[in-house]
């Protein structure tokens, strides 16, 4: 590694993630100032306030600046979002187990006072007050999660393009357009001049946000004496005079433009995942026209995108305790999309694609996780440079499947050109710059769901009805009784979480519109409508099914060994369950051995995956966002199999209570044997066109599967095969079990050890021991 | 009739990358002539069926005691034996076993049913230019059923390959080797006596067969299991080099380091591992094996 972009990170990661209130007391300073101007304008005068005041630094040696905190590894804080539970839990942020934070005393002091403000204004307080009592209830029985109860939304792709293109004055020109030629039909017609009001404001206001950097690094210039250095700070200084308010000229312009708009978007809120869409696509004309012209070269072009993987990862959330275990690791799901197709159906491949999979072999940091896109005319060249990015163990590049998520981008009533220029959004997909899809709206717990299908909705260790009534287990005739009364459960907890998040989804809107951010959204100016108001093209909300694979491994089980061979007897189950299977091992043995299990190509059980399915994606689909559009289905876990898993009982497949369940639609655990062809077969036995949004498949293997250069070359084709089979994604996580033994014992050493878990990449030490367990669990493929 | 019809076999792996081009199915064949006492699959060893025993995932519940016709099964807290002269492999153990502790290695298996079991594999034959396998024990053990899987596997463009260890009559290396696409091939020790005293055979059809494979012009893989203080030293190495290059051919050879991986099989089998002493070869010790066969007229490979 050239030793100023290994210096470079070394200064930025090695922070200690501590928290500042600095945001946070501007932002309420602001909105006292401003109180009784309509909200969108408060926000907009907010966020202008903490550009204009907010603490700057320049790390040395960074090539573009720009840091959404005063401090590298430290959260942006929204008190705007969450109040109550930050206060709740300030004394535990330095000492919680999964993402500790550090916060002295005295800003400890500073935060406490200006939180009392936001008492009954902050969405956790609200959110919390209009939560329907049923939601509530399904969410303390672990049945369900609601998504944005006390933090912002994120999981977005901004227009980056648009900004290169006519830089933020040409998106004012625009906005004042709309001002200068509207004329109100309707009551809430002012509504649209204020979000236009707050969108300018907002555009400026980063503008402003620009120039306070162009000239700190003027100042930093004048004292720095090593030459080199003083020289790239007076040009960088130069360049934030120009970007990003005018279009970008060449692709050192571009880089800071897309990164200062990006940070820009983590102060005005604090969502997760906001996406950096097709950067080796929309940074294309500025890297040939520069390298053409002789103003860049490959490796310089490289070190900047090293850069940009290293400030990313600088950036972290902080989030409640019970989000940090479930989102281990402070990601903020920063995904980036190399490959794929461009808007008319050619390959996309160029020398940016590459120089990604160089930049982040080169730097190995946690984020942006490169979600590559495959398809029938991907370079094999691309193919094995991604297979040698995985073979470091970083976690990435994951590979998306063009071929089946075209097709859901269509269904999702995309043209074709627009289907083709999706970009990844974690394992989801949108397209840039015109949707909105909230991943994260909701998770159901299958396997729970299950659990109530057996107990006539009752919680089996509670006792609480918190289910529907499906009828009691020893009275069904067939197993179709049970699986009718486990998807009717199923549904149940679906209209649950829609019932609830369409609620959040209000709150939102009426509380934290963004008009920076919808500035980057169309049609969000055409339209006169923030984003959380419905003013992007395409409108969506992501439910999440969690435990698949669990919970068709018990019905399996259930199916073969009570209904068809009569072993099991439905008491003797619920007794073993309720005792957690410690009185009677023998059961325990007979579910676990005995039944066929999801994960190695056994058509009974994989059949019963693909029909399950099926089922919660038609139901899924059937629920209306109130932003227009509608809830997409998504087979995806994050970290909340370890979650539901922990507020599970024993289950029906052999699992003992508290376990984790697999993650998205993975096997379970140790239970996929017969080798890792036969997993994919099961997996895209699924139709995984028909859940819209995204599946994960997460396969672990060791680091010999990929030593030599023709196991390689093999393993390109494996990843290849498994898209011919029609699977949505699949990641791996190489590495070796005493490896992750080690790390677990001796963290130190292992500061830089990056796995993979369900969709993210982040630093195996800072997980909680639970989760490090489970990453050692997980199936170790005998490649 | 069951024995003309059927193949016995142990295993079946999946995504197989080191024994022959692509991305690979191996069936391991069961039963070998030889008994090399450093075998990585005891279990392939015996050309019938054999019951095992997995004490630590016993749960001492009894029912292979209850439901073993012979009586042959004894149990308690201590010690799980099943008398072999009693048992006749009936399998009602291994199939109420609820704990999976008493497996049976070994299975008869039709030549259709094998193909379409590996053959759930062929979407990734086709994208890697894979295909199958067959390994062991010896496949040519079994000459009749390799022959008719080879003519199945043919018939449906599926590309083969062959793992033996040659100890078979010409006549079987003529009409049912040479049938595979590709064959790879054991060669160990050149020394006859010590050939004899540590795999219980003599080498020299051995020898014959491979002299003969090399001139018939098949794409051969000659792999030699580099075992330090057994085959590692000089003369060994140099006897190699001469016979495999007096042909004048251009010959395609690996070494494969010595591993003890195949431990916890023996204990399993009740059988003694005799090679606990031997430490796998270092990678000088690997690379001055290299170094030596590299000057005859060898392509060193590594898959």
């Amino acid at each position: 590694m050239t030793t100023q972009i290994e210096a470079l990170k070394q200064r930025y990661l090695s922070h200690t993630p501590e928290l500042f209130p600095e945001r946070a007391l501007l932002a309420t300073k602001s909105y006292k100032k401003n109180a009784g101007h309509p909200i969108v304008l408060m926000r907009a005068l907010a966020f202008k306030d903490i550009l204009e005041n907010m603490t700057l630094f320049i790390e040395k040696g960074e090539f573009f600046l720009g840091n959404p905190s005063p401090h590298g590894r430290s959260p942006v804080v929204c008190p705007e979002f969450g109040a109550e539970w930050i206060e709740k839990e300030l004394d535990i942020f330095a000492q919680r187990e999964a993402d500790a934070i550090a916060i002295s005393a005295e800003n400890k002091k500073k935060l406490i006072k200006c939180l009392k403000f936001w008492k009954n204004k902050s969405v956790d307080s609200i959110t919390k007050k209009h939560m329907p009592g049923i939601a509530k209830k399904a969410i303390a029985g672990g049945m369900i999660t609601v998504g944005g109860t006390g933090t912002a939304i994120g999981n977005i792709p901004l227009d980056y393009a648009k900004v290169l293109d006519k830089g933020l004055n040409g998106i004012l020109i625009d906005i004042q357009q709309k001002i200068d030629t509207f004329t109100a039909v309707k009551v809430e017609d002012a509504d649209k001049l204020n979000f236009w009001q707050a969108a300018k404001i907002s555009c400026q206001a980063v503008i402003v946000f620009a120039k306070r950097y162009s000239r700190l690094a003027k100042k930093e210039a004048k004292k720095e004496k090593d030459p080199g250095l003083k020289q790239e700070l007076e040009r960088i200084s130069d360049i934030l005079l120009r970007v990003p308010a005018r279009p970008a000229e060449n692709f050192r312009e571009a880089i800071q433009s897309v990164w200062l708009v990006y940070v820009a978007v983590h102060i005005e809120s604090d969502p997760h995942a906001i996406l950096l869409g097709r950067f080796d696509q929309y940074m294309a004309p500025f890297y040939e026209k520069d390298v053409e012209q002789g103003r860049l070269t490959k490796q310089t072009a490289m070190e900047l995108m090293a850069c940009l993987w290293i400030k990313c990862t600088s950036m972290i959330k902080l989030r409640d305790e019970s989000s940090s275990k479930a989102f281990a690791g402070f990601p903020l799901f920063q995904n980036i999309t190399a490959g794929g197709q461009t808007p008319s159906g050619e390959d996309a491949t160029n020398e940016l694609t590459y120089l990604m999979m160089d930049a982040a072999e080169l730097v190995k940091t946690s984020q942006p996780s490169i979600g590559l896109r495959y398809h029938g005319k991907t370079p094999d060249k691309l193919m094995l440079r991604a297979a040698r990015v995985i073979r470091t163990g970083i976690g990435y590049p994951a590979i998306m499947n063009d071929e089946v998520i075209i097709p859901k981008h269509l269904l999702r009533g995309a043209t074709m050109e627009e289907a083709r220029d999706y970009c990844t959004n974690c394992v989801e997909t949108d397209i840039p710059g015109k949707t909105d899809s909230r991943a994260h709206s909701g998770y159901v717990n299958f396997p729970k769901c299950l659990l109530l299908a057996l107990n006539n909705g009752k919680d089996l260790e509670t006792g609480a009805q918190i289910g529907v009534k499906t009828g009691e287990f020893n009275c069904f005739d067939d197993f179709e009784t049970l699986y009718q009364a486990f998807k009717t459960q199923v549904s149940f907890f679906i209209d649950t979480i829609v019932q609830a998040y369409n609620i959040v989804d209000s709150i939102h809107a009426q509380v934290v519109p963004e008009p920076f951010l919808s500035s980057l959204i169309d049609d969000c100016i055409k339209r006169g409508k923030t984003r959380q108001q419905g003013g992007a093209k395409y409108n969506f909300s992501g439910i999440f099914g969690v435990g698949l694979s669990v919970a068709v491994d018990s019905l399996a089980a259930i199916r073969k060994l009570i209904f068809e061979e009569k072993i099991i007897k439905p008491d003797a189950l619920m007794t073993a369950l309720k005792n957690n299977f410690n009185t009677d091992p023998f059961v325990q043995k007979i579910l676990l051995n005995k039944a066929p299990k999801y994960g190695n190509n056994i058509d009974s059980v994989d059949n019963l995956a693909a029909d399950f399915t099926s089922f919660f994606a038609k139901d899924v689909i059937q629920h209306k966002c109130i932003r227009g559009g509608f809830y997409i289905p998504e087979l995806h876990s994050v970290a909340t199999h370890v979650l539901f898993g922990e507020m599970t009982g024993a289950t029906p497949d052999g699992r003992h209570a508290g376990e984790p369940f697999a993650d998205g639609l993975s096997p379970s655990h140790g239970r996929d044997k017969n080798g890792p062809t036969a997993a994919i077969m099961s997996v895209t036995k699924i139709d995984h066109v028909e859940v819209l949004q995204g599946l994960l498949y997460n396969q672990k293997c060791h680091p010999t599967v990929l030593e030599s250069d023709a196991s390689l070359k093999k393993f390109a084709k494996y990843m290849a095969t498994f898209c011919d089979l029609g699977g949505h994604h699949i990641q791996f996580n190489v590495v070796s079990r005493q490896t992750l033994e080690k790390a677990k014992k001796e963290p130190q050493s292992y500061k830089d050890l990056v796995v993979r878990i369900a969709g993210y990449s982040a630093y195996f030490t800072e997980l909680n021991s639970r989760t490090q367990d489970e990453i050692i669990k997980r199936t170790e493929l005998r490649f | 009739m069951e024995k003309a019809t059927k193949g016995l076999i142990f295993d079946i792996q999946r995504y197989a990358i080191h024994d022959g081009p692509g991305i690979r199915t191996i069936a391991f064949l069961k039963g070998c002539p030889i008994q090399c006492q450093w075998c990585a699959n005891p279990e392939s060893q015996k050309p019938k069926p054999e019951i095992t025993f997995l004490d630590k995932d016993c749960i001492n519940c009894g029912t292979c005691v209850e439901v073993c016709p012979k009586n042959a099964v004894k149990l308690d807290a201590h010690s799980r034996l099943i008398d072999r002269n009693s048992c006749d492999l009936c399998g009602q153990c291994v199939e109420r076993c609820p704990s999976e502790a008493i497996k049976m290695m070994g299975r008869y298996i039709t030549v259709k049913d094998l193909f379409e079991e590996m053959a759930t594999d062929a979407p990734f034959w086709e994208r890697s230019s894979g295909g199958v396998t067959l390994s062991g024990g010896e496949p040519l053990m079994q000459p009749a059923f390799v022959l008719s899987f080879l003519k199945l596997c043919k018939d449906n463009y599926v590309h083969t390959v062959i793992e033996t260890a040659l100890h078979a009559p010409r006549q079987i290396i003529k009409d049912v080797l040479c049938k595979a696409d590709e064959i790879i091939c054991d060669l160990k020790i050149m020394n006859d006596k010590q050939h004899t005293s540590l795999i219980g055979v003599s080498n020299k059809t051995i020898l014959g067969n491979l002299s003969f494979l090399l001139k018939s012009g098949k794409p051969v893989l000659v792999r030699m299991p580099l075992i330090p203080s057994i085959n590692n030293d000089e003369d060994n190495l140099k006897a190699v080099g001469a016979f495999l290059s007096a042909g004048g051919q251009k010959v395609h050879m690996e070494l494969l380091p010595y591993h003890r991986m195949a431990q916890s099989k023996y204990d399993r089998l009740k059988k003694t591992y005799q090679m606990k002493n031997i430490l796998p070869p270092t990678q000088e010790e690997m690379d001055q094996a290299i170094k030596e066969l590299k000057k005859f007229n060898i392509t060193m490979v590594r898959t």
